[in-house]
């Protein structure tokens, strides 16, 4: 009854959460299949490189121009409490903690889940992963398990680089209107973190990126109608997957605030 | 050949976002003093004022430590234990004051520590630093509100002030009147007149209470001599012995005048009847009168032979009363 309910329902209740079952299922196949031999190591260092390296450009320029932002409209604010000199401290503990995490995963949703999901679903739709099982490769752990794992690996990578351009965006930000040295800003940014700030944030982007490599493999993987659904496939992957980041952001803060780390 | 060349930039990427992490991490950790030699010191205070585990500690304004530990012992005591970095004990000494302060007006709390006399030992681990106390923020401010709600009734009632004197006339008429000017000119010599009068009094005032106070008069004596002191303590005494015996004669006489007044004896018809007291004037005229005779008759008696020799017999026996 439960099949026919979900597979044949429009309802959209019945729809989440056979969507939500079918990830779920996904998600242990990956675990199943990550960690047993054979590993696919060059496919993995290929998609750390597509993932990671490529997508560098994109986020650096993103960080960078955030940086920028957050201090040039934070300086108004601050320069009306007279506490300019904290301008440092404020754009380094936003950063670090919430915004270079949570803009970088952003972006990495946007350029890698469509990437993934577009990519993944064409294949499923000219047959080629069929072709794959056909010719004794797994697919799963060819495709899916390098994709998902070059997402967690990267992403924190990404995260820690964006984090320092968007500091130095700041450090010429302040210097717009100030004249600040490098070391007295790199000063103040360190004095004002401490270990709290910056391991729940870095640990946290690995759920990020295994989220957005799981969902965008998912969506990819069970793609169909034909080259609609690669659309479908992209675009849904995008939305699951930034929507999943907000979530595992919502969670991580409530879990580090119960173990006192914020 | 192209997949060496981006296996490389994948590693050089990786290599910079890790090398990155790890720096992050040490210079947290070295500003917090994990990767320092360090020593433990404690401090205790009544109230901390939200000074936490991780604020800094500074010696003459410069970051030697951090704050380890902040833990309440009893109701009016908590122990701070602070991590010193091993360099900075040559600085600090064991009579060294601990004061909360923040970085800013909004800052973070810290610790600092000052050396009020560099004559004692250098700070050793584990030992106890002295304490200042800590003026909390709530406090000051409420004495800051309690100090503007002043400021706002007194420029209230100065803006009141100011308004009436605008406009009132006759303050300006008073301060542009030159015979008004002249007579508080005149006022003013007087009061300085007086004033130096009042001095000059005060002087001599103070002269008297000096005298007295040196025994000098009849109240320094009574002040500064024991003996006069006394002498006067006991003549209060007798006065005050004469002056009941006084009040007792004085109450025994009303008593008997009343008694004259109601019994009708014969001092009290005396007293009242006029008519009587002329005969009674009369009647001692002629007793006197008659006494200066009856002297006369006896003179006479004594010459008389008949009584001679009663006379002489009478003087010979007083003469040998007076012979020894």
């Amino acid at each position: 009854m439960l099949k026919t309910m979900s597979s044949g329902s429009k309802q959209p209740i019945f729809r989440f959460l056979d969507e939500v079952g079918r990830i779920s299922s996904f998600t242990g196949r990956f675990f199943a299949e990550g960690f047993r031999p054979r590993y696919e190591w060059a496919e993995l260092l290929r998609q750390c490189y597509v993932i990671g390296y490529r997508t560098l450009p994109l986020v650096g320029i993103t960080a960078f121009i955030m940086g920028l932002v957050l201090t040039v409209q934070s300086r108004p604010t601050l320069e009306e409490f007279g506490a300019e000199s904290y301008l440092p401290s404020m754009v380094a503990l936003s950063v670090i903690r919430e915004i270079g995490p949570v803009i970088t995963a952003l972006i990495c949703a946007g350029k890698v889940g469509s990437s993934i999901g577009a990519e993944l679903g064409s294949m499923r739709v000219t047959e080629q992963i069929d072709a794959m099982e056909v010719s004794g490769t797994n697919p799963f752990k060819f495709l899916v398990v390098t994709r998902v794992m070059a997402c967690t690996l990267m992403l924190p990578v990404l995260v820690v680089v964006a984090d320092f351009i968007s500091l130095y965006a700041s450090y010429v930000g302040v210097n717009i209107k100030d004249v600040v040295s490098l070391e007295l800003y790199y000063n103040n940014v360190f004095n004002s973190l401490v270990y709290g700030d910056v391991l729940p944030a870095f640990v946290k982007t690995y759920f990020f990126g295994f989220a957005i490599g799981i969902v965008g493999c998912f969506k990819g993987y069970h793609s169909d109608k034909g080259t609609e659904g690669v659309g479908i496939a992209a675009n849904s992957a995008v939305v699951v997957s930034s929507l999943l980041v907000f979530i595992i952001d919502l969670v991580a803060v409530q879990i580090a605030d119960i173990l006192g780390l914020t | 050949m192209k997949q060496t060349s981006n296996h490389i930039k994948l590693g050089a990427f990786v290599v910079l976002g890790t090398a990155l992490l790890i720096a992050t991490l040490y210079v947290i950790g070295s500003k917090k003093n994990l990767f320092n030699k360090t020593i433990s010191v404690y401090v205790t205070f009544n109230h901390v004022n939200g000074l936490l585990q991780g604020n800094n500690v500074r010696f003459a304004g410069i970051a030697i430590g951090t704050v380890k530990e902040v833990s309440i012992v009893n109701d009016s005591m908590v122990v701070v234990e602070m991590i010193i970095r091993e360099d900075a004990m040559r600085y600090v000494r064991k009579n060294s004051l601990a004061d909360i302060g923040s970085d800013g007006l909004m800052g973070n709390k810290l610790i600092n520590l000052s050396t009020p006399d560099a004559s004692t030992p250098f700070v050793e681990a584990g030992d106890t630093l002295r304490s200042a106390v800590v003026i909390a923020t709530d406090e000051m401010m409420r004495t800051l509100n309690t100090t503007n709600e002043n400021v706002l009734v007194i420029s209230s009632d100065l803006r009141k002030i100011t308004r009436r004197i605008q406009e009132s006339s006759a303050f300006w008429d008073l301060i542009a009147d030159s015979a008004a000017a002249e007579n508080v000119r005149r006022t003013l010599r007087n009061i300085e007149t007086a004033s130096t009068a009042a001095g000059r009094l005060t002087k001599e005032a103070e002269n008297l209470i000096s005298g007295v106070e040196q025994g000098r008069g009849l109240a320094g004596k009574l002040l500064n001599d024991e003996k006069t002191a006394l002498d006067f303590e006991n003549m209060l005494s007798n006065l005050k012995a004469s002056s009941d015996t006084a009040k007792l004669a004085l109450h025994h006489m009303h008593e008997f005048m009343e008694d004259l007044n109601i019994t009708p004896g014969p001092l009290g018809i005396l007293a009242r009847d006029t008519v009587m007291g002329k005969t009674m004037v009369v009647a001692f005229e002629n007793l006197e009168t008659s006494t200066t005779l009856l002297n006369d008759n006896l003179k006479a008696m004594q010459s008389s032979f008949l009584f001679r020799k009663y006379f002489r017999k009478k003087e010979k026996e007083k003469e040998k009363d007076k012979t020894p």
